[in-house]
């Protein structure tokens, strides 16, 4: 559970951040699709976190871990490239949440079948 | 407007805080209390680019701030797209700066705050430059009369041929100046007048005389105005003289060579230096092969005169469009226990021509080397070209190999078309199947040129590394698809007249990646006594819709370093919209700050009120990126 929680709030300080950088100029990123990508990568992260508060399994959920996983790569690679590192350290949280929300689950099931 | 510091204290408390700043002790306290100025394009008008400031240095220079921003509200894209390189100008207790609609904004130099505006551009309607500017000039009377206006002027000329002239402390019009203060330099357009003079880059002042180029239209005809230069009176805009880089009896065959970038002035021996670009048709030469020794030259003028006093053409039979395109800078070489009078001519192919200024020889060896002949019908390639090997160039001579990335995410769309083309290295002559350029028509150097430290020689200037395609297309296979038109989509330009159009291109995959390796852009450090090269780095970053590439594949450039008796290298310049601060010793960028746009223009740096302001003009260049701006911001240590 509180693996999903950061996996939301890794989303949503990227989103927060990448927003600022796509509308407001002087950083060199306003209006730049790498930004946009990023903002809706964050924004898609956040609405899957939110998806896996929850103690639900089966197919879709491990299919929303796997593409959290990949989202939280793939926006930490953008962050990387746009240089923004509160968005870079966003998605360390979320991947700290990721791992949480992974491990966690993987000992509630070994405790269950134990 | 955001001024964000207030003025220091005058006083006792600014000579104990300049102390403080400063490493120097007494002597650096002298000089903070006086105003350094930059009252020219170049810094000065010997095209220096030099700073006596010492209060930023290597060692404080990460505590620079923003002091000022200020909009001008003069940028458009599209139709109307605006290309701002304009390097303000600090004298008379004020910063000029001239916009890409023609305004000039007085404002003061400590706060931005605006204290006049003049609108020169009511005239100045889309023309062939489309809206450019590269500044404001100035000048003062050696004998101002007291009480009577105009006794220190700022010119501004327009895209439609006009100078305008206003008072420096009102922003009033000159009345004696010209028509009411607005001189049609048009009027004296008649050969082959095919447009309007662009008078983008503001003229050149010796004591009361402006020298003056224009901007022309590249590509389109065979025929085009002749490349005259202008002596003006610059009290009342008359006419002095004027210089032809063109025969008489060339000029129905050929036109431009003109002087559209900077001009460098030594005020001690009056002379004027010229960097005169290329012929038309600028691919095609077979219809000028008549030796013409003035174009695509340097060539120092009488400023009294207007006669030649030496030319060194410095591109033979140009085919490649390699204008010269950058002021001489002037420095005083030492050799051999003798101190030589030199200039600096950088060029587009990235050579560093050192040039005595008294006489034009040479001061490190130019040699003439061989280079492949033309195989388009009609053509005469030069047998020989100048080749600098001293200083090293700023581009090696064969244009960098196939990237590996671009050609495998293309499917070897790079190596396909590299297969395809004749590739000899430099001036390797433009063809009908296609031929590698490189460096081409953007350079090497581009229009800023470099910048020196006349204390040390030390010389700095951007270069860029960019490949480009240059093709001949047949007059009839043209007419097909142009059908009549002077550009048209894909790169082609008409050259009306001439038996070929022509096609440019930059060399890229189908995915906009370049075809060769990087880096796309260096800079580099020079001991101009030498000709040693001290560093050479990758500078810059490319910025791919937010994405920065790696700092060592460098930026393509536009805009020029400055220099500071402070130890920096001040230079914005790149793709990426930053401005940066360079250890001038060893080339590490040691502050950086982003813009709204790429700053593509050298930045001013000045001294007022004993605190050093380094001001960048940011208006971007659509052929960088579509990042345009307005801004005018100035930075200051807090």
């Amino acid at each position: 559970m509180k693996g999903a929680w950061l996996i939301v709030a890794g989303g949503l300080i990227g989103a927060i951040v990448a927003a600022y950088y796509y509308f407001i100029p002087g950083a060199g990123l306003d209006g730049e699709y790498g930004t946009l990508l990023v903002l809706i990568s964050s924004l898609l992260m956040l609405l899957a976190g939110l998806v896996l508060r929850g103690r639900a399994t089966g197919f879709l959920v491990s299919l929303f871990v796997v593409l959290i996983l990949l989202d939280i790569i793939g926006t930490g690679v953008c962050a990387y490239f746009l240089e923004t590192p509160v968005i870079l350290a966003a998605m360390v949280l979320a991947l700290i949440g990721w791992l949480m929300r992974v491990i966690g689950h993987a000992a509630d099931n070994s405790v269950e079948v134990a | 407007m955001k001024p964000r510091f207030a003025l220091l204290a005058l006083g006792a408390a600014s000579i104990a805080g300049a102390l403080v700043l400063s490493s120097g002790g007494i002597a650096q306290m002298a000089a903070s209390t006086d105003n350094q100025v930059w009252d020219a394009f170049g810094g000065n008008q010997q095209a220096q680019k030099y700073s006596t400031g010492t209060q930023i240095t290597p060692d404080n220079v990460k505590n620079l701030k923003e002091a000022w921003s200020i909009h001008t509200g003069d940028v458009a894209h599209g139709r109307e797209e605006t290309t701002w390189g304009a390097t303000p100008l600090f004298v008379n207790n004020t910063v000029y700066v001239g916009t890409p609609k023609y305004k000039i904004f007085a404002v003061e130099p400590d706060t931005g705050k605006t204290k006049w505006v003049y609108d020169a551009g009511k005239d100045a309607k889309l023309d062939n430059q489309g809206f450019k500017n590269r500044g404001v000039a100035y000048w003062a009377a050696p004998d101002p009369q007291a009480g009577q206006p105009c006794q220190k002027i700022v010119y501004i000329g327009t895209v439609v041929g006009t100078l305008h002239a206003v008072d420096a402390d009102t922003g009033k019009l000159c009345k004696d100046f010209g028509n009411g203060g607005v001189l049609n330099v048009n009027q004296w357009n008649t050969v082959n007048n095919k447009w309007k003079y662009g008078l983008i880059q503001p003229p050149a002042v010796y004591k009361d005389t402006l020298i003056l180029g224009w901007a022309g239209l590249d590509w389109v005809y065979k025929v085009e105005d002749p490349g005259t230069v202008f002596g003006i009176d610059a009290r009342t805009g008359k006419l002095k003289w004027t210089f032809d880089p063109i025969p008489k009896d060339m000029q129905n065959q050929t036109g431009t060579s003109n002087v559209w970038a900077g001009i460098s002035v030594d005020p001690e021996t009056g002379l004027v230096y010229l960097p005169v670009s290329s012929p038309s048709p600028n691919y095609y030469g077979g219809d000028r092969i008549k030796e013409m020794p003035y174009v695509t030259s340097t060539t120092a003028l009488n400023a009294e005169t207007g006669e030649v006093v030496w030319s060194r053409q410095l591109i033979h039979h140009d085919i490649w469009d390699l204008d010269i395109n950058s002021a001489p800078t002037l420095l005083d070489i030492k050799k051999d226990g003798q101190t030589i009078p030199a200039l600096v001519q950088a060029t587009k192919q990235g050579f560093l021509f050192v040039l005595n200024r008294k006489t034009g020889e040479p001061i490190f060896p130019i040699e003439e080397r061989p280079y492949p002949a033309s195989d388009v019908p009609g053509e005469k390639a030069s047998p020989t070209q100048p080749y600098v090997p001293l200083p090293e160039p700023t581009v090696p001579n064969k244009a960098p190999g196939i990237s590996t990335l671009a050609d495998i995410t293309s499917f070897g769309e790079c190596s396909r078309w590299k297969a395809r083309l004749r590739d000899e290295g430099r001036f390797t002559p433009p063809s009908i199947r296609g031929s590698i350029a490189f460096p081409a028509t953007v350079g090497g150097v581009e229009w800023g040129g470099g910048a020196v430290d006349p204390t040390t020689n030390t010389y700095v200037v951007n270069s860029d590394d960019v490949v480009q395609v240059y093709t001949l297309v047949p007059r009839a296979e043209a007419d097909k698809f142009m059908k009549g038109k002077q550009r048209y989509p894909g790169g082609y330009s008409a050259q009306e007249g001439s038996p070929y159009a022509f096609r440019l291109q930059n060399f890229l995959n189908s995915w906009g990646m370049p075809c060769w390796k990087p880096p796309y852009g260096t800079l580099s450090s020079y001991d101009m006594n030498t000709g040693k090269l001290l560093w050479k780095k990758p500078f810059g970053e490319v910025q791919w819709n937010g994405f920065y590439l790696p700092n060592s594949w460098g930026s393509v450039t536009i805009g020029a370093p400055v220099i500071t008796k402070g130890g920096l290298v001040f230079i914005g310049a790149s793709m990426d919209s930053r401005v940066r601060a360079v250890d001038l010793k060893t080339g590490d960028v040691l502050w950086k700050w982003h813009v709204d746009a790429p700053a593509v223009a050298q930045p001013a740096v000045y001294t007022y009120k004993g605190k050093q302001y380094v001001v960048f003009a940011v208006g971007g260049n659509g052929i960088l990126t579509p990042r345009l701006s307005d801004q005018l911001v100035a930075f200051a240590l807090p």
